[in-house]
């Protein structure tokens, strides 16, 4: 600890502290800025008054937002969909990458396998054969079409397959003396130590459901099967500004209406900031953890 | 470990629980509910028997709100498209306007396509070319009634839009065209404090923006006010710069008869004078010098704060966003003026065709008269002078529910091109002589809000009288649609290359106006030029061209 003491390490711990700060000041601006509109009146917001702190303070775009159906309609849907889309995911992670990360001598056909999944992050079929695929398999139209096209998420296979070699093979050939099978390594040896990877690969599972906002506009039918990300895209969506004719005035105001919007915005970050905080300390860990080979 | 989860738990309850409050809050429904159809005495087509089906797509936006227990698929249109005529309207799927040109498209391309439909003109193309739509010369002979048909040919430029090779593969949604000519607008009270006349020219023009710059206009003390309103989307309806273009005897993004060929105006020399002027006007500090980065929203935040007293844009302005300036400055007051010329030759406005989508019937649907019959029930009732009140609320939207625009649940609606100007004709005549007999509903409203205005001294309708008042935007529509307009002669379906290429080249011109007017040479224009004929310009002149030949009357 010697080095901290001398001068050019303090100048050092100086700048550094203050570069950090700004950096962390310019991720939390836009999250304040849309706070303080959400909780200013309009006119105020519409002037371009507010910055970091409400003008004229008033919940009035709560609200609204909370007496809002299509908006509350929405979030449930969110929320299904995660409690239904995260579980498949993990169960869907978990099983692929147990046997994918067996050496060769007890999988043979690990090699083809593990290709099948990677070709898909390589490739992709294109948006009107997804489309028709879903179509064609009933899904169109219902919650399903957002969990299950979506259920294998090839990347955290990857991960979980890398963290999974680096268990030592000796944990598992003890477990297997003591008369274990492959489902009770898995459940009593493996996700035991694995909770760090397992728990970064549920944090990408759930910010990817509760983000993902096209699938939900192109394969649902109806705006009010929409999740809340859909929704949202169609409220901040700009409108191309050439083709504005006076029967679209109702809908500019709407558009223009920048409290509301803050509101809802606002609203649907809260969960993912509740959640991430817990979920972030084995982020990093076990990011890396599943980045090194045994 | 424990703290953890019970800190997890915890802010999962919150989240649940804030969305059980959520739900619990939002069972304040109006309970009241649309009227039956069979309430009104409505003009109908002979309706079918056995009823027939029809499936359809529909684009809603945030507008689109419903009263009681209607949706999208059961409303009063519907139900009256059901008792009336017999026709079973479903939907195959609704989708936020957004999105609807893109799930429309993966619609069509999956070989899935509805019986009646709406479609842009990009893809109203691309579906003639691949004989995927019915031709509907004959229904719209036979069937059409006699309003339908004015209300399509009123403006000559609709037909056309929907007719290729000579026949008619569309039904036009029409507007008013003239609708889309920009006006030059005005802080009144601005130049009535600088004690400014109006401009004459575009010279005029130019100092008045010099001196809203220099002499503080709006009394706060600060440097803080621009000459001229501008944001990044160019051609925007507000703020945008075909108005200034106009006065330079430019007209950027439409096809000008020119010795007899039709030519782009985005490269004539004109253009090229009125950039020299703008950025002029930039380097003396009259354009905000953000503007390149100002979208729609922050240039309303400009005109709230009456940063600015000139801008450019279409005759519904004071609605939005104009009408943001009396939020902080109740005397704020703008007024409409025909685009001043910069020589002795009159500006000319410019405008386009209205009809940017149409109507298309499924090939081998039997039954393509169907959607003659909406339109009809549509023009017969809802476009007469004498609809009564409760028609009109039950259709429209009502009084009571001013945010329930009920016309918008159905697409097979149009608008009648000449009403806007006749309207006004007939509402100046009755405010020249005081007397609101002889309006309709429509109009007798804005008389009421233009005599409060006058009358009892209230600020927020100069909206109305700005717009359709006597001196109003829509008096200046009138003499642009007389003498003072210059209508993008091409008004055809895109052509081959116009799909592939115009995209681009919009792009291309847009950079090139903006670095030009933040100061790089005007030789970046003639470069754009020599680009534009390369880049495929020369081929879509050739193509616009052989269309006119066709259709020039």
């Amino acid at each position: 600890m010697n080095i901290i003491r001398t001068r050019g390490h303090k100048v050092f711990l100086v700048f550094n502290y203050i570069l950090l700060f700004l950096m962390a000041a310019l991720c939390i601006f836009p999250i304040l800025h849309v706070l303080a509109l959400s909780m200013s009146t309009s006119a105020a917001a519409s002037s371009g008054k507010v910055v970091i702190f409400p003008v004229d303070f008033n919940l009035n775009s709560y609200r609204y937002v909370i007496e809002n159906n299509a908006f509350v309609r929405a979030f449930g849907i969110s929320v299904l969909r995660v409690a239904l889309g995260v579980p498949i995911n993990m169960l869907m992670t978990i099983l692929a990458a147990y046997p994918l990360s067996r050496s060769k001598s007890q999988f043979r056909a690990k090699g083809i396998f593990t290709w099948f999944f990677i070709i898909t992050i390589l490739y992709g079929g294109g948006l009107i054969p997804w489309y028709m695929i879903i179509r064609e398999t009933g899904l169109l139209n219902s919650i399903w079409a957002l969990v299950i096209p979506g259920a294998v998420p090839v990347f955290n296979v990857i991960l979980l397959i890398n963290f999974f070699r680096g268990i030592p093979g000796e944990l598992e050939e003890a477990a297997y003396m003591d008369g274990a099978g492959h489902g009770r390594i898995l459940w009593s040896i493996f996700l035991p130590l694995s909770i760090p990877t397992l728990a970064t690969v549920t944090l990408f599972s759930l910010l990817g459901h509760w983000n993902a906002w096209f699938d939900g506009l192109i394969l649902m039918n109806d705006t009010s099967k929409y999740p809340l990300q859909s929704y949202m895209q169609t409220i901040v969506i700009s409108r191309d500004p050439t083709t504005l004719t006076v029967r679209d005035l109702e809908l500019l105001k709407i558009i223009n209406e920048r409290t509301t919007k803050s509101a809802q915005l606002f609203i649907a970050m809260i969960p993912i900031i509740c959640i991430y905080p817990f979920l972030q300390r084995y982020f990093t860990t076990g990011l890396v953890l599943g980045g090194i080979k045994g | 470990m424990r703290k953890t989860k019970r800190a997890i738990l915890i802010s999962l309850f919150l989240v649940i629980a804030m969305f059980i409050a959520a739900c619990s809050g939002s069972s304040t429904e109006p309970d009241q509910n649309d009227t039956a159809a069979e309430d009104f005495d409505l003009k109908a087509d002979e309706k079918y028997s056995p009823p027939v089906e029809m499936m359809s797509v529909k684009s809603v936006d945030a507008t689109v709100k419903f009263l009681g227990d209607n949706d999208i698929h059961n409303n009063i249109w519907t139900r009256t498209y059901a008792d009336k005529l017999g026709i079973n309207l479903k939907y195959l799927w609704v989708v936020d306007a957004s999105q609807y040109s893109q799930k429309l498209s993966a619609t069509v391309m999956s070989g899935e396509l509805p019986d009646v439909f709406v479609v842009n003109s990009l893809l109203f193309k691309l579906l003639y070319d691949s004989e995927m739509i019915e031709d509907l010369t004959d229904v719209y002979e036979a069937y059409a009634s006699e309003k339908t048909k004015d209300v399509m040919e009123q403006d000559a430029t609709a037909l056309p839009v929907v007719t290729l090779e000579g026949r008619m593969m569309g039904l036009p949604l029409t507007d008013a065209s003239i609708a889309g000519a920009p006006l030059l607008w005005i802080r009144q009270d601005w130049m009535n404090k600088l004690g400014m006349a109006p401009p004459q020219s575009m010279q005029d023009v130019m100092e008045m923006a010099a001196r809203f710059v220099k002499e503080d206009p709006d009394g706060n003390g600060l440097d803080d006010t621009f000459g001229l309103a501008m944001s990044k989307d160019l051609w925007s309806a507000y703020g945008g710069l075909q108005g200034f273009f106009n006065g330079f005897h430019a007209y950027p993004r439409i096809w000008i008869e020119r010795d007899g060929s039709l030519v782009y105006g985005s490269v004539q020399p004109e253009y090229r004078e009125a950039l020299a002027a703008l950025q002029e006007m930039y380097k003396r500090g009259e354009i905000d010098p953000e503007f390149g980065v100002k979208d729609a929203v922050k240039l309303s935040e400009d005109i709230a704060n009456s940063r600015v007293g000139i801008e450019f844009g279409v005759w519904w302005n004071p609605y939005h966003p104009l009408n943001l300036s009396q939020a902080n400055y109740p005397d704020a007051y703008w007024q409409a003026f025909p685009i001043p010329s910069i020589d002795d030759k009159t500006a000319k406005s410019q405008y386009s065709a209205a009809v940017y989508s149409m109507i298309v019937v499924r090939k081998g649907y039997p039954h393509p008269e169907a959607v003659m019959k909406m339109i009809n029930l549509w023009t017969e009732n809802f476009l007469q002078d004498d609809t009564d009140q409760k028609l009109r609320d039950a259709y429209l939207g009502d009084l009571d529910n001013p945010d329930v625009i009920k016309y918008k649940y159905t697409d097979f609606h149009l608008w009648e091109p000449n009403n806007m100007l006749t309207a006004h004709e007939k509402l100046s005549r009755a405010l020249a002589r005081r007397d609101p007999s002889g309006l309709n509903i429509d109009e007798s409203q804005r008389y009421q809000i233009i005599a409060a205005y006058f009358d009892q001294g209230i600020k927020e309708a100069w909206v109305e009288v700005a717009t359709n008042g006597e001196n109003g935007a829509v008096s200046i529509l009138n003499e642009i649609a007389r003498d003072r307009g210059m209508l993008n002669r091409f008004y055809g379906a895109p052509t081959q290359t116009m799909s592939e290429k115009m995209a681009a080249l919009h792009t291309m011109e847009e950079e090139m106006v903006i670095k030009v007017i933040m100061g790089e040479p005007l030789s970046e224009f003639d470069a754009f030029v020599n680009e534009w004929y390369s880049l495929g310009g020369e081929d879509i002149t050739r193509e616009v061209n052989d269309w006119w030949k066709e259709n020039r009357n």
